[in-house]
């Protein structure tokens, strides 16, 4: 094969370079030779050296110099090299093309040569580099992005070590149905790989670490199949139900010299999302309408606005009450929200992308309820994690999104609705919107109830809050689990950003992140963006308040500070109470005392502003007016408020 | 139903037994967690709302030695003397103002 004669000759200085410095190497020069002709042909099409390439003159028993800097943390000098078009350029065009505005990573040499042609020849623009303190934030705060923007940003990983740091907030966005786009480097080629550290972070099968909870992953050999792979990846993340897709892209493709034209760069066509079956889609809008107590139960429905829209037109053609869950379905003060009024039996229940429905499919065999589901991940199972649920009965099971179903089951509403059932339908509207004030008002005054207390009631937290941000284009961008739920209770939800839902796997350190991302996403829209923080998700990798800080990401973070792992305390209890003894010990290993953290002084450490603790309701308006003010500057703020523990 | 199944208890419970130690109480409150579902100020939170209290003591024992969604804590965890001195400080916290009384939710209720 013919070599590039500038870089043969940079290249073969610098190895002699080190093979002079290295008096081991002397005494093996042959099977140097040997390994090094072995290099050449493995790199690539044209068998040059490049820069993924340097120390395999060595053997893995006696490293080179080069090896050695490497396994050091050094980098080794040399005569000049230079390589002006790396792959890794080309594989920059790719990525271009796919529209992603931003990636999230935290740097490794995996993907050095990568890392480098982002910045330069990419301008450092479509994607821009944010850079995260852990991969973990970095996954998870494309999980917040996506969100909020309806389609994937990128995440940069280094080998197998970043994405096993990684793989908890991977398998977060693969259980709640959201697409990210992950690069992960790596250095397949064991000949050319250097011993050491090179060795340790890479893999023979490198997307096989999270292949359970991934979507799909491909190793590309080279840089067609890297633009082929790199595009139909972008599709298959953004085809529902979405998920994290994972290319692996190896050292040896980023850093080897382009040879020839560039290979084409594959046309991005969406797939459209699968739609129900016609037949069975009838056959649900008679269930629909013959019902007297219809529920519509709504999870990971709505992947966009359009699916809100939808939703508010089937349940008001059928005056059917949605029990809304883990997304921005439904508006939370239509008079249609909730579960109807106090006895309402539900004698249909149109479940639609609910992840485990056995509770429900088994209460509605219990009361003789007839069960529907719509969802795509009906189609799409693996095995080995559990994610999936139970099996239940399902009396019609339609596997398609049900966002994209719904114009179907709308359509054929209209069509079957006779003026008889219209008639009653609205009479059951009536009853419904009067239930649904009823419980709404309840839900209000529950407020009352700590109002005065110390540490911070979270009802009084909320309320307080909601005057602050009623009026801005807010969005709520935290789970509300651990919080009581209180903003669904007294604010008004009726966007569909203003709400991303929970974590997905229910793994904790998801939300701090995912609210920079989902931050970030709102930022061009000029939206508000508010975190609700628990403390112990805080903890598990705060350093992306200083991404935040960093990159100019408003955010107002307020700390639900109850000091621990509040849900672990009561379950140790629990178990104390149950196995009969030290029940006033399920403190320890739960609770995050002694010493107590400073959030604020944790948020001034990273470059925001951080006031707090506040532990009296009195102080908590001034100070989340401060905060408020300096996030619509465009920075993060961090207001601490000690607070009851739910 | 919470406050019924509270209300029964009261009912069977007829006896009052001697006051207990509410700064003893309040000691017993924090260490064994009771703040963890009723919160600092017996409030509620994951539990029930412990103010104001609808039982007497004895009631109040009862219900804590065979609660239904809680977990029953037997005598050898927290003797009758402790759950006294549990329920004298519970008899202590203040109870919250009416949401009548209270601007912010009124205008959240008008909203």
């Amino acid at each position: 094969m013919a070599k590039s004669k500038k870089t043969s000759v940079d290249r073969r200085g610098f190895l002699k370079g080190a093979a002079a410095g290295a008096a081991a190497l002397v005494a093996k020069p042959q099977i140097a030779d040997a390994q090094q002709a072995a290099a050449q042909q493995a790199g690539g099409q044209n068998g040059q050296q490049t820069a993924q390439n340097r120390g395999v003159s060595g053997t893995a028993a006696e490293p080179t110099q080069v090896a050695l800097a490497r396994e050091t943390g050094g980098r080794p000098g040399g005569a000049a090299r230079i390589i002006e078009h790396p792959g890794s350029d080309y594989m920059v065009d790719v990525i271009k093309s796919l529209n992603i505005e931003y990636l999230a990573a935290n740097p490794g040499s995996t993907y050095e040569s990568l890392h480098e042609s982002l910045i330069n020849y990419g301008d450092n623009k479509m994607p821009e580099f944010l850079t995260c303190c852990h991969e973990e934030s970095a996954v998870a705060m494309a999980h917040g992005y996506a969100k909020i923007e309806g389609k994937p940003m990128m995440a940069l990983i280094h080998g197998d070590i970043g994405l096993q740091h990684a793989s908890m907030a991977i398998y977060n966005a693969y259980v709640d149905r959201v697409p990210i786009y992950m690069v992960v480097g790596n250095h397949a080629d064991g000949a050319r790989r250097a011993p050491g550290v090179q060795s340790l972070h890479s893999a023979q099968d490198l997307g096989a670490l999270v292949r359970d909870y991934t979507k799909w992953d491909d190793e590309p050999l080279s840089l067609g199949h890297f633009a082929e792979s790199a595009v139909r990846a972008y599709n298959i993340a953004m085809t529902p139900p979405g998920g994290p897709v994972l290319i692996v892209c190896n050292a040896e493709i980023q850093g080897d010299p382009m040879q020839g034209p560039a290979p084409r760069i594959p046309k991005l066509t969406l797939t459209t999302p699968p739609a129900g079956d016609i037949a069975a889609v009838r056959e649900a809008a008679k269930i629909l309408i013959d019902a007297e107590r219809p529920q519509i139960i709504a999870q990971r429905m709505a992947r966009t606005p359009e699916g809100m829209t939808l939703l508010v037109e089937l349940a008001e053609l059928l005056q059917a009450p949605v029990n809304s869950q883990e997304r921005m379905n439904f508006p939370t003060r239509h008079p249609l929200a909730g579960t109807g009024w106090q006895g309402y039996q539900p004698d249909v229940t149109l479940n639609l992308e609910v992840g485990d429905i056995l509770p429900q499919a088994r209460t509605d065999r219990a009361r003789g309820a007839k069960t529907i589901q719509i969802t795509a991940v009906s189609i799409s199972h693996k095995s080995n994690i559990q994610d999936f649920g139970h099996y239940a009965d399902i009396d019609l099971d339609i596997g398609a999104d049900a966002q994209a179903t719904l114009p179907a089951l709308i359509e054929e509403v209209k069509k079957q609705l006779t003026p008889d059932r219209k008639s009653a339908f609205q009479a059951r509207g009536v009853k419904l919107a009067e239930a649904h004030k009823k419980a709404r008002d309840q839900q209000i005054e529950q407020a009352q109830y700590g109002w005065d207390s110390s540490p911070v009631s979270l009802g009084r937290l909320c309320a307080e809050l909601w005057p602050l941000i009623k009026d801005e284009d807010w969005s709520l961008v935290s789970p509300q689990g651990f919080i009581g739920n209180w903003p669904n209770r007294l604010w008004k939800f009726d966007k569909h950003h203003q709400y991303i839902g929970g974590q997905g796997a229910g793994g904790m350190g998801y939300g701090a992140p995912a609210s920079v991302g989902a931050a970030l996403a709102n930022r061009k829209h000029g939206r508000l963006s508010v975190n609700i923080q628990t403390d112990g998700d805080m903890n598990y990798a705060p350093g992306v308040l200083w991404t935040a800080a960093h990159h100019r990401i408003p955010l107002l973070s307020i700390m639900h500070n109850n000091r621990g792992y509040h849900q672990e305390v009561m379950f140790v209890e629990d178990q104390a109470v149950l196995h009969n003894r030290g029940a006033d010990r399920s403190h320890i290993g739960t609770k995050l005392w002694d010493p107590n953290i400073d959030y604020a002084k944790m948020a001034q450490a990273y470059g925001m502003h951080g006031e707090g603790p506040i532990t009296s309701p009195d102080e908590l308006v001034p100070a989340l007016k401060r905060g408020i003010e300096i996030v619509k500057k465009g920075e993060p703020a961090m207001i601490d408020v000690v607070t009851q523990p739910r | 139903m919470r406050l019924l199944l509270l209300a029964s208890f009261a009912a069977l419970a007829c006896a009052q037994s001697p006051a207990g130690d509410a700064k003893h109480g309040k000691e017993l409150f924090l260490s064994y967690a009771c703040y963890s579902c009723h919160s600092f100020d017996g409030h509620g939170g994951a539990g029930a709302r412990l103010v104001p209290m609808p039982l007497n003591q004895a009631g109040f024992i009862a219900f804590v030695r065979n609660a239904g969604r809680m977990p029953s804590y037997s005598s050898k965890i927290l003797s009758d003397e402790k759950l006294a001195d549990i329920y004298a400080y519970i008899k202590t916290l203040p109870a919250s103002p009416d949401a009548k009384n209270i601007p912010l939710i009124q205008e959240l209720i008008r909203e």
